[in-house]
């Protein structure tokens, strides 16, 4: 396993770099900003300046590329061991393929916790270093206690625990789908428009029944599932209102971190169960199995068929629905044929 | 034995790419597989060395199956057809690589090889040519005395030096270590002088497995002189006996093949035969005329 | 497989609980050694509504004359200036600077910018003076009044928060002189800013009683300031910070002005500092405003407020009761005694 790992690290040793590189400038932006930030401070005292506000605000942005990276990341790592030359080379040594997948991801997931530990030294060096005159300055705003309070070094760490959390599922989900779909780009292409489908079938059926409870439900499910798994909008607090008073209240575990922690476990037992079933080499079809295949021509054929009515959104067409069978048919076709292409080329 | 494999059958898709195949080597030995192209020796091979799994039947290796067994996976050798290492990698590195992955790794021994091969070891890997990427790859499966040797087509492409060269260090191991090798090849004039037993496979399917000189004995060419030349439509019926692989002729010798020689003396007599005699023939001509296009049952091995 | 199975069920299961049943509210583990006071309560979803807290448009253009204010003196004159604003949801607005003279009159440009700023947007000032003796400009119309003040920093009017500002700034900058602009409605009552306000019956209530405090116990509130800041409306609480004013009579008929401000952030700590200035008057009684400050170091004292400090500038008594702002423990309120002419 130490080989493989030295292995796994030696070849993706560009990837994280990248990642390094993104945590440093992101961090390193959020320290650089703290110091304009206390020119203005000091001399205008318009606004009230809180490290685990901009931390929140550069990890929302910080996802999306880390998600991109994550993404990369993936498709190299199983590119060799599914679709190059050297997975004979790799499949024939004398490891299990379970060993292969455990190495992988530890590198993976270790790539994404060095990373963030990096990110969050820059973000608690932030804290110290802006300390100084926020206290001051707090001292003067009415809410300057409360502030305090809740922009704490503990409070950071949280934060970026839970964004770590969010970035580990995105990759283990990366991971799962390399054992649904046989080749290893295919795979990460088909992740991400199968992650994007759940929304964006929402927000279709939320449209239908637009003027009802249930379609103002669907939109809110819809909401709730970007906020979860996109890091939109996490906040470190809240008060309690009951009272007049605007002391921390906190819960022990929040339920959006649950559903993380749940999904990277999902994710876990499916790709070791998946790994029994097919491994890196019995794939069936473009998928593992044909049943698979069937259930991907589904998806496409309904993402097809819905497609006419975000069209319509953007250039503002009449009567969208009388071009859903057409593209639905057009989107199965261009799927089957995919498909076939590939089962003819990869025997 | 080394190398048991009952009833080996694996499917791609719909496609059945080995159709019960039976093949037993004994210790110490070399056994050639042939085939044409697509005929299921890479997927034989790679079942074997535990690339992949085979969905009917069982393959062994030392005794225990092969497919996720650490233990026996650590004691085969693999020499694919083209070079499958990390292409970054120098030599060096791979070495590395190697001493991390089977413990019984030998550099000393590599060195010896190398010895005689010059390759410069802080060369990166695709930055040798072919013949070189092979000889490295014996040469690092030859360090690590792996008890079983399996090759894919290792002297495809190589000039003579190199094959030369390699053979010997595969037959040396042999000889000193009571190596077990299983080898295909295209090359069937090397097969013949090296292996012991050869088993062919088509479409998936096992032709006959034996003695290279078993063989030779099975399949014979005759040299034939007729009274009176033979018409189309006889040398037509005479294609269609099972026990006729070919007929061929120049000018008014033919020139007939055969699975059975008593048996087609006898045919031939009953058609004025003036002269009848043996022609030897090699492994690559009995290889091309068993492969010919004609429909093959799986009760033909018996025929043989 | 069956682990597969239990976990996916377990990762709808929170999903739809969050999707369906939650409140939308992100919450993560903080550090909270300290123990909540009212950890059973329940998270009030109600929203404050930005737009009904006041006047927007007059809190836009006194943001807009600070900005004038910081281009003229800042950057056109080199004056090395730091301005403050306090800007208290669109009912009062404290709007503050702080420099070091140079060779330019900066009074003068101050005063003309300001005019013709003003006069812009037709609001016209007329000059008057305070009972300190110190000129300042006044607009008043039916709904605000506009107050602004200069000069230099040690004469600065303590019953401002002009004096929190300056104590923070002075620590990083040496400031000689001020200039300051209050803008506050004619009448600010709590009733007027419930009208304006939407908040919570509970929050209402705890201000109604305190407002009923304050104005039975014969306290003279000269000036109840209530505010709110961005955080408190993102995090759908209207935080308030109390700032009290009271005039109280003497035996001697002197005229002794008790200043108490604190951020607010429990009813109960809120009715403390005001039982504690009930008590310093019940146990002041008539008493010459000089023992006052020896009286109320008693009383702190006997309640078990600590890091405070007494001092003395001039014939004005300071009294400052502070906190640590990074600890939750430790309140903040500060005392301003003004002892009369």
């Amino acid at each position: 396993m130490k080989t493989l790992i030295k292995y796994e690290i030696k070849t993706n040793l560009p990837i994280i770099l990248i990642f390094m590189v993104g945590a440093a400038l992101f961090g390193g932006t959020l320290f650089y900003d703290s110091m304009n930030a206390y020119n203005s401070y000091v001399r205008l005292g318009t606004s009230s300046y809180m490290v685990i506000d901009m931390v929140s605000i550069i990890l929302h942005l910080a996802f999306y590329c880390s998600a991109i990276l994550t993404m990369v990341m993936v498709f190299f790592q199983f590119k060799q061991v599914k679709n190059d030359d050297i997975s004979e080379f790799i499949l024939s040594l004398p490891v299990t393929t379970k060993t292969i997948i455990i190495s992988k991801m530890m590198v993976g997931i270790g790539t994404i916790l060095i990373v963030n530990t990096m990110a969050t030294i820059f973000f608690i060096l932030t804290w110290v270093k802006t300390n100084f005159w926020i206290s001051d300055a707090r001292a003067l705003r009415f809410a300057g206690e409360i502030e305090s309070q809740y922009d704490t070094i503990p409070a950071i760490i949280t934060m970026v625990l839970i964004y770590t959390l969010n970035i580990i599922l995105v990759y283990l989900f990366l991971v799962m789908m390399q054992f649904v779909i046989k080749r290893a780009g295919a795979s990460v292409t088909v992740s991400l428009l199968g992650a994007l489908s759940i929304p964006y079938i929402l927000v279709f059926v939320a449209q239908l029944f637009k003027n009802s409870g249930l379609g103002n439900l669907i939109q809110d499910i819809t909401t709730r599932f970007i906020k979860t798994f996109t890091f939109y909008n996490v906040n470190t607090a809240i008060y309690q209102e009951e009272t007049f008073m605007g002391f921390i209240s906190y819960r022990k575990m929040g339920i959006r971190e649950l559903i993380l922690v749940f999904g990277i476990l999902f994710c876990i037992t499916t790709i070791f169960y998946m790994n029994k079933k097919v491994g890196f080499t019995e794939f069936r079809s473009f998928c593992y199995s044909k049943r698979c295949d069937i259930l991907l021509k589904m998806g496409v054929t309904i993402c097809s068929l819905i497609a006419p009515f975000y069209i319509a959104y953007i250039w503002s067409i009449q009567n969208y629905y009388i071009y859903m069978p057409i593209s639905a048919i057009g989107g199965y076709l261009v799927i089957n044929r995919f498909i076939i292409k590939d089962r003819e080329s990869g025997v | 034995m080394p190398i048991e494999i009952y009833n080996a059958g694996k499917y791609y898709g719909d496609f059945k790419a080995l159709d019960n195949v039976n093949i037993n080597v004994q210790a110490g030995t070399i056994h050639g597989l042939i085939g044409i192209n697509g005929s299921g020796k890479t997927t034989l091979i790679k079942a074997l060395v535990g690339i992949h799994h085979i969905d009917e039947g069982e393959i062994k290796i030392l005794g225990e199956p092969v497919y996720e067994n650490v233990n026996i996976k650590s004691k085969i050798g693999y020499v694919a057809d083209r070079n499958r290492f990390f292409k970054s990698y120098t030599i060096d590195a791979l070495i590395k690589f190697y001493k991390g992955m089977y413990p019984s790794f030998m550099e000393t021994k590599f060195d010896e090889y190398n010895h005689k091969m010059k390759l410069n070891k802080k060369k990166r890997v695709n930055a040798l040519s072919k013949g070189m990427q092979m000889r490295l790859s014996v040469m690092l499966n030859l360090a690590r005395n792996p008890e079983v040797l399996i090759l894919d087509e290792p002297t495809s492409g190589l000039d003579v030096v190199a094959k030369r060269d390699i053979l010997n260090f595969i037959i040396q191991d042999v000889e000193e270590r009571g190596m077990s090798v299983l080898i295909s090849s295209h090359h069937l004039a090397e097969l013949e002088m090296l292996c012991d037993e050869i088993t062919m496979l088509s479409s998936g399917k096992m032709l006959y497995q034996s003695t290279v000189t078993d063989i030779k004995e099975k399949i014979k060419k005759m040299q034939v002189v007729f009274k009176i030349p033979l018409k189309e439509g006889t040398i037509n019926e005479l294609r269609q006996l099972d026990i006729i692989l070919d007929v061929s002729n120049i000018g008014s010798v033919y020139y007939i093949v055969t699975n059975n020689i008593e048996q087609a003396i006898e045919k031939l007599k009953g058609l004025d035969v003036v002269l009848i005699e043996n022609i030897p023939m090699s492994i690559e001509e009995i290889f091309i005329y068993t492969n010919l296009d004609k429909e093959w049952e799986h009760e033909d091995i018996n025929k043989i | 497989m069956k682990w597969s199975i239990l976990f996916f069920i377990l990762t709808m299961a929170s999903f739809g609980t969050y999707a369906l049943l939650e409140d939308e509210i992100d919450i993560v583990l903080v550090d909270a050694h300290r123990e909540s006071e009212n950890s059973e309560a329940e998270f009030i979803t109600d929203t404050i509504s930005v737009e009904t807290l006041g006047n927007i448009e007059f809190y836009s253009k006194m943001t807009e004359l600070a900005d004038v204010l910081w281009d003229i003196m800042y950057n056109k004159h080199n004056i090395d200036m730091t301005i403050w604003t306090d800007a208290v949801y669109g009912n009062v607005y404290s709007y503050f600077g702080y420099y070091n003279p140079g060779d330019t009159d900066e009074i003068e440009l101050i005063l003309q910018t300001i005019e013709e700023y003003l006069k812009i947007h037709n609001l016209e000032l007329t000059v008057t003076q305070d009972l300190d003796g110190n000129e300042f400009f006044k607009y008043t119309d039916d709904e605000y009044h506009v107050e602004f003040y200069t000069g230099e920093i040690e004469s600065l009017p303590h019953n401002t928060t002009f004096f929190d500002s300056y104590s923070i700034i002075n620590r990083h900058y040496n400031y000689t002189n001020y200039v300051g602009l209050i803008v506050r409605p004619i009448e600010l009552d709590f009733s007027d800013y419930t009208r304006q306000v939407d908040i919570e019956p509970a929050l209402k209530q705890q201000m109604q009683q305190i407002y009923q405090r304050v104005s039975t116990d014969g306290l003279f509130v000269e000036n109840f300031m209530f505010g709110g800041t961005r955080q408190a409306v993102r995090y759908r609480q209207a935080l308030s910070s109390i700032r009290l004013n009271m005039t109280l009579e003497m035996e001697d008929n002197q005229i002794c002005k008790v200043g108490i401000a604190g951020s607010c952030t429990a009813p109960e700590l809120t009715i403390t500092q005001i039982d504690m200035i009930q008590k310093m008057m019940n146990e002041l009684g008539m008493q010459d405003c000089s023992t006052v400050i020896t009286k109320i170091n008693e009383i702190l004292q006997n309640n078990n407020v600590s890091n405070y400090e007494i001092s003395e500038e001039g014939f004005k008594y300071k009294l400052w009761v502070t906190g640590d702002y990074n600890s939750y423990d430790d309140r903040y309120f500060r005392l301003n005694i003004e002892k009369p002419k």
